[in-house]
């Protein structure tokens, strides 16, 4: 198979559905990969299958990197297990906690048990974050084998605890590890800044973007008040302006389209979306060659 | 307060309603209990326990994407309605899947969710959530259809006619389904609704209400889903047919005496039962199937 993150553009993929083996199969140049989760190929190891006709990047979201509690060695053993499999050239997790400690008094919820929330979610952003990610990263991220990047989580409240901002936390990340790639959530970034109440467009340029190796495109939806991440609908334009503006700063080798939360997702706007990615790489000028 | 109170604080309130719950009405009493002292009340004070319960719900919606592909339309109008992330908060206030074995499988998850999202559609005094309400119970319908008929069933032959020795008394039938029958009763008309969703119609013009009654017949021999509107009579009566008992006995269940079952009565509803092609009818005490 060809290397398709080597070449002078980034490539463009799509997350993995269960009907991603039928959309390649009658559009097999449509995409140049395919993004598939750590769960669930550990629960369906025949999605790996799709291996065998595009590359795969392995995503993830079992390493719990700023939280308290550190992912089982069965679980990175796993992971580890699928780097070599997959042969993805990198893995993205976010910078999110799953799971907590219980915080044990008189009255006790699952006595014994660290809470798992099952779904990522944003850390406090303060220096206690920053040593606790460097830290799961030197002790998880570097026995993968490959390079381990961050990705940015979409702020849905305001976390207690945070003395900075979510671009500040992430430069900390970046100027103590030189070698950390990143991972840059789009359609999280535009809901961050929804969320919080920044202008998307004015502070992507703050954001580390000479270390983003991969970037990530979804829906939006509004909904009692916040903005929230949906993967069954299409990116607003606001999302492929960003994706205009980091791209001619950010050495970025793959644009991944996540619509993998339906099957029903329709292939014509599957389509649709992955020719309107690759417009704004061409107009960047970062197409392939 | 260190990370991982904060961290042990937030995701307990995004397990558990009900600390949650308590946490707004008293949160110094709550972080009292928890050990947790007064610095810890003053950095959560800041923390929105309205967007974390959403946020808890956004989550249960996420795990309950496979909806998407069996329950389109019913997802489809939970949002476009907007309020799917509070049917899901609310299904996590009443603690979702929960009580639900596990080894019950998906299907069981399913029909718990399912089964809360009619509770509390029923509830609500919007009238075009009555729209939503129909719309997923037909989806449901067909689901556990489809189910039935994925699953192995030894299916009665029906190719073998046995004609009895005598002739039998229309009541004395005892009508059986063919295949899988369910009734429901709309306010709406499902598929007409689902049509205008395709149509990509945003819902918001009022829709024909009028109660109607829907049988769903399957055969599985066709493996085929017919679908029929029934009037409240014959609507009662199908309801009524449990493939034991005899179309007399039926019938006096729903009119409550068998007054007006004359013979000519039993066999007109015999012909109208026959005209839907959705049974088979059995003498009372024979095991053979007998069609007229």
């Amino acid at each position: 198979m060809p290397d398709v993150f080597s070449r002078p553009g980034p490539a463009v993929g799509i997350a993995y559905s269960s009907s991603t083996p039928a959309f390649l199969s009658r559009h097999p140049e449509a995409v140049d990969y395919v993004e598939v989760p750590f769960e669930l190929l550990q629960h369906d190891p025949a999605a790996a299958e799709v291996g065998q006709v595009k590359p795969i990047v392995l995503h993830c979201a079992s390493l719990s990197v700023a939280g308290s509690v550190p992912p089982s060695e069965e679980t990175v053993a796993a992971i580890r297990r699928w780097v070599e499999t997959t042969g993805t050239p990198w893995v993205g997790e976010h910078l999110s906690f799953i799971s907590a400690e219980a915080v044990t008094g008189a009255d006790e919820y699952a006595p014994g048990e660290p809470y798992n929330i099952g779904y990522t979610v944003a850390p406090p952003m303060n220096e206690e974050t920053v040593e606790t990610v460097l830290a799961a990263v030197a002790r998880d991220g570097e026995s993968l084998g490959v390079p381990l990047l961050l990705e940015n989580p979409p702020l849905y409240f305001p976390v207690p605890g945070s003395t900075m901002g979510q671009i500040e936390l992430v430069r900390e990340l970046v100027n103590r590890l030189p070698s950390l790639g990143l991972l840059l959530d789009l359609t999280h970034f535009l809901i961050t800044a929804r969320n919080v109440g920044f202008d998307p467009l004015t502070e992507i340029g703050r954001y580390p973007l000479e270390r983003v190796v991969e970037v990530h495109v979804s829906g939006v939806e509004e909904q009692e008040g916040a903005h929230w991440d949906n993967h069954a609908s299409r990116a607003p334009e606001i999302v492929f302006e960003l994706l205009g503006e980091v791209l001619p700063r950010a050495p970025a080798r793959a644009v991944t389209l996540e619509y993998n939360w339906s099957s029903r997702f329709p292939s014509s706007v599957l389509l649709d979306e992955l020719a309107r990615a690759r417009a704004v790489i061409a107009a960047t000028g970062r197409g392939v060659a | 307060m260190r990370n991982r109170e904060v961290q042990s604080v937030v995701t307990r309130c995004l397990l558990d309603p009900a600390f949650l719950a308590r946490l707004a009405a008293d949160r110094d009493a709550v972080l009292d209990g928890l050990g947790l002292g007064g610095e810890a009340s003053a950095r959560l004070a800041g923390l929105d326990l309205a967007r974390v319960r959403l946020f808890s719900g956004f989550v249960l919606a996420v795990k309950h994407n496979d909806l998407w592909d069996r329950f389109p339309n019913t997802r489809g109008l939970l949002r476009r309605f907007r309020i799917e992330l509070e049917v899901f908060s609310a299904y996590r206030d009443a603690g979702g899947a929960r009580h639900v074995d596990r080894s019950a499988g998906r299907p069981a998850q399913i029909a718990c969710f399912l089964d809360f999202l009619d509770w509390y559609l029923a509830a609500q005094p919007e009238t075009r959530l009555a729209v939503l309400r129909d719309v997923a119970r037909h989806e449901r319908l067909v689901w556990e259809i489809d189910r039935e008929l994925a699953a192995a069933c030894e299916d009665v032959p029906l190719s073998a006619a046995v004609e009895p020795a005598e002739e039998v008394a229309a009541a004395e039938l005892i009508p059986r389904p063919r295949g899988s029958l369910r009734l429901a009763c709309f306010e709406h008309d499902p598929l007409a609704l689902m049509e205008r969703l395709a149509a990509g119609d945003p819902m918001s013009a009022g829709c024909e209400r009028r109660r109607r009654w829907l049988a769903y017949l399957v055969d599985r021999e066709s493996r085929t889903l017919r679908l029929l509107e029934l009037d409240e009579a014959t609507a009662a009566l199908m309801a009524a047919i449990d493939g034991r008992r005899t179309l007399g006995e039926v019938v006096r269940e729903v009119i409550g005496d068998d007054a007006g079952l004359t013979a000519e009565v039993a066999v007109s509803l015999l012909d109208a039962l026959q005209g839907l092609e959705a049974f088979f009818f059995v003498p009372s005490g024979a095991a053979a199937p007998y069609l007229r």
